[in-house]
């Protein structure tokens, strides 16, 4: 936010909490990624695994699923007690309950003084804290700000740009945070961005002088789109594709087939495409979402509540 | 299983000669997600051996003799490939980092388990419900965006390790106020704050990158306006 303002954006405070500081992972991250750059294999393997797999975890949810097998005659008992998330028949006469435990407590006395009813969710904390997860994809959005908005950026994922300005030398290298360029210096000759994860682009590999095209088209094998039919849904076509080998799992008659799928593939922009440049989405918000979302997870757990019950008096 | 009715882990429990006993079952991919030939190499051990044949997925395959006999060699050569490169792996985990990849289930709980035996020296505080609410809706992944349509002779980067290296940034651990009015907070003041705050945003007229996520009908954007 203190990057927000200062690009003009204006904020008017609410509410909030303050947190102290600390240097939660600098040992952690420093020892890996010492160790991967001195690595090859398994070992540097192992360090790329973890440094990118720990921060997610603090961003778990308190809520847990815990898994019940209960018999047929056992499963009106779970309905009125416990909050359901699924139900999964093995037999006839046995059935798997996924149930949620850890719901947030006052939302369950709620429910309970509506529905004068007695639901339980127990409670056994989980190690993790959102400010932390929160923190950390924050900052790794703060670091691209200037990728962003101090070159001619036309796409940017995650951690990556497109871009036609040349980044300065001292913004590329091999430490922490620094750029890496995907192409190893090659120029993208032609590129189509449609969309989030939506594009194409082709370059010219330097010794055998042929063309490379590269695509990225969500719910699409990578690369499987040529530069072509990128630019064709460009300009608004559609594209039928076959993917092949997807796995169908069924637990009804516990099967599993494999089967080719048929796809209509078009792009789907949200922004507003004036000339060649995207225009932001623009929106006034005036309510406090707040509110609403606990109001909104009551009564979507009150039709849970309905259709579990409903479905074990129908077995 | 997980929310998605995915199974995690498979238990059996049964009583041979008087004694009980437990088989259980994980999946290697949650705790390496990545493809069986590709850990074989990685981990340096002899990987499969022949490839899979969809037609091993029917039913009728127990009265084919010969698919059947290919089933058998492709099963052995499969299971035995994953074992070994998972045994390479437990010796390494144990000597290096005093952890056994059998006592999780996934590479995040591995990394935690790692994280508390070899680094953690303080307490991380678990947020209360409705702090754990507030903060979630500031909680959003990579900011992805599309800034113009075509383009030629472009340069393509990427930053090494970015979460690492935002993980190395100073992290919010005790929370040591809750603010209930903060209408009156300056700007010279909000300099100073560190942590989440609720606020109304108003983005500059005319800008064609914004840079704050916002939560719109299910997805995230960055857009303009209030």
């Amino acid at each position: 936010m203190k990057e927000a303002i200062k690009l003009g954006y204006k904020i008017e405070f609410f509410e909030g909490y303050e947190f102290d500081t600390y240097p939660l992972f600098n040992t952690y991250v420093h020892d890996f990624f010492l160790e991967k750059k001195n690595s090859t294999g398994a070992k540097k393997f192992i360090c790329k695994l973890h440094l990118n797999s720990l921060y997610g975890i603090m961003g778990r949810r308190q809520e847990l699923i815990r898994t019940v097998n209960v018999r047929k005659d056992e499963l009106y008992k779970y309905v009125v007690t416990s909050i359901i998330h699924s139900i999964i028949s093995i037999t006839d006469d046995t059935y798997v309950l996924l149930i949620s435990d850890n719901l947030n407590t006052a939302i369950i006395n709620q429910l309970n003084i509506k529905l004068n009813s007695d639901f339980k969710s127990f409670q056994s904390p989980v190690l993790s804290n959102v400010a932390i997860a929160s923190a950390v994809t924050a900052y790794a959005r703060i670091h691209m700000i200037p990728f962003k908005l101090n070159t001619d950026c036309y796409y940017t994922d995650t951690d990556s740009i497109f871009t036609k300005t040349k980044l300065n030398p001292s913004q590329i290298g091999n430490d922490l945070g620094l750029m890496k360029d995907e192409l190893d210096g090659k120029l993208i000759k032609e590129a189509y961005f449609l969309g989030i994860k939506q594009y194409g682009y082709s370059y010219i590999e330097p010794l055998g002088g042929e063309t490379v095209n590269k695509s990225v088209f969500a719910g699409v094998t990578r690369n499987s789109l040529s530069l072509m039919e990128i630019k064709q849904l460009h300009l608004g076509g559609k594209i039928n594709k076959t993917i092949s080998s997807k796995f169908f799992k069924s637990f009804t008659n516990l099967s599993i087939k494999i089967k080719d799928i048929n796809l209509t593939i078009s792009a789907n922009r949200e922004k507003e495409l004036k000339g060649n440049v995207y225009h932001p989405i623009h929106i006034i918000q005036n309510e406090n979402p707040s509110f609403k979302a606990r109001f909104n997870i009551i009564e979507m757990l009150i039709k849970k509540i309905k259709y579990f019950l409903n479905f074990t008096r129908s077995l | 299983m997980d929310n998605k009715n995915n199974f995690i882990s498979i238990y059996y429990t049964f009583k041979k000669d008087g004694k009980i006993s437990t088989i259980s079952w994980k999946d290697s991919f949650r705790l390496f997600p990545i493809s069986l030939d590709q850990l074989c190499n990685i981990f340096e051990v002899e990987g499969k051996t022949s490839q899979y044949n969809s037609s091993f997925n029917d039913i009728s395959l127990f009265d084919k003799k010969e698919l059947f006999h290919q089933f058998l060699i492709y099963s052995k050569q499969d299971s035995l490939a994953l074992y070994k490169a998972l045994s390479k792996a437990q010796q390494i985990y144990k000597e290096k980092y005093f952890v056994d990849i059998c006592d999780v289930l996934s590479a995040p709980s591995l990394s935690l388990k790692i994280f508390r035996i070899n680094h953690l020296d303080t307490k991380i505080p678990i947020l209360k419900n409705s702090i754990d609410s507030f903060i979630r809706k500031s909680y959003f992944g990579g900011a992805t965006d599309y800034y113009k349509a075509y383009g030629e002779n472009l340069y393509y980067y990427d930053v090494n390790s970015l979460y690492p290296h935002a993980m190395l940034k100073p992290m919010p651990l005790n929370l040591i106020k809750t603010h209930k009015n903060l209408s009156s907070l300056s700007l010279e003041n909000f300099k100073k704050f560190f942590g989440f705050v609720r606020c109304r945003v108003t983005t500059p007229k005319n800008i064609l990158k914004p840079i704050l996520p916002f939560k719109y009908q299910g997805k995230t954007i960055f857009p303009t306006g209030t």
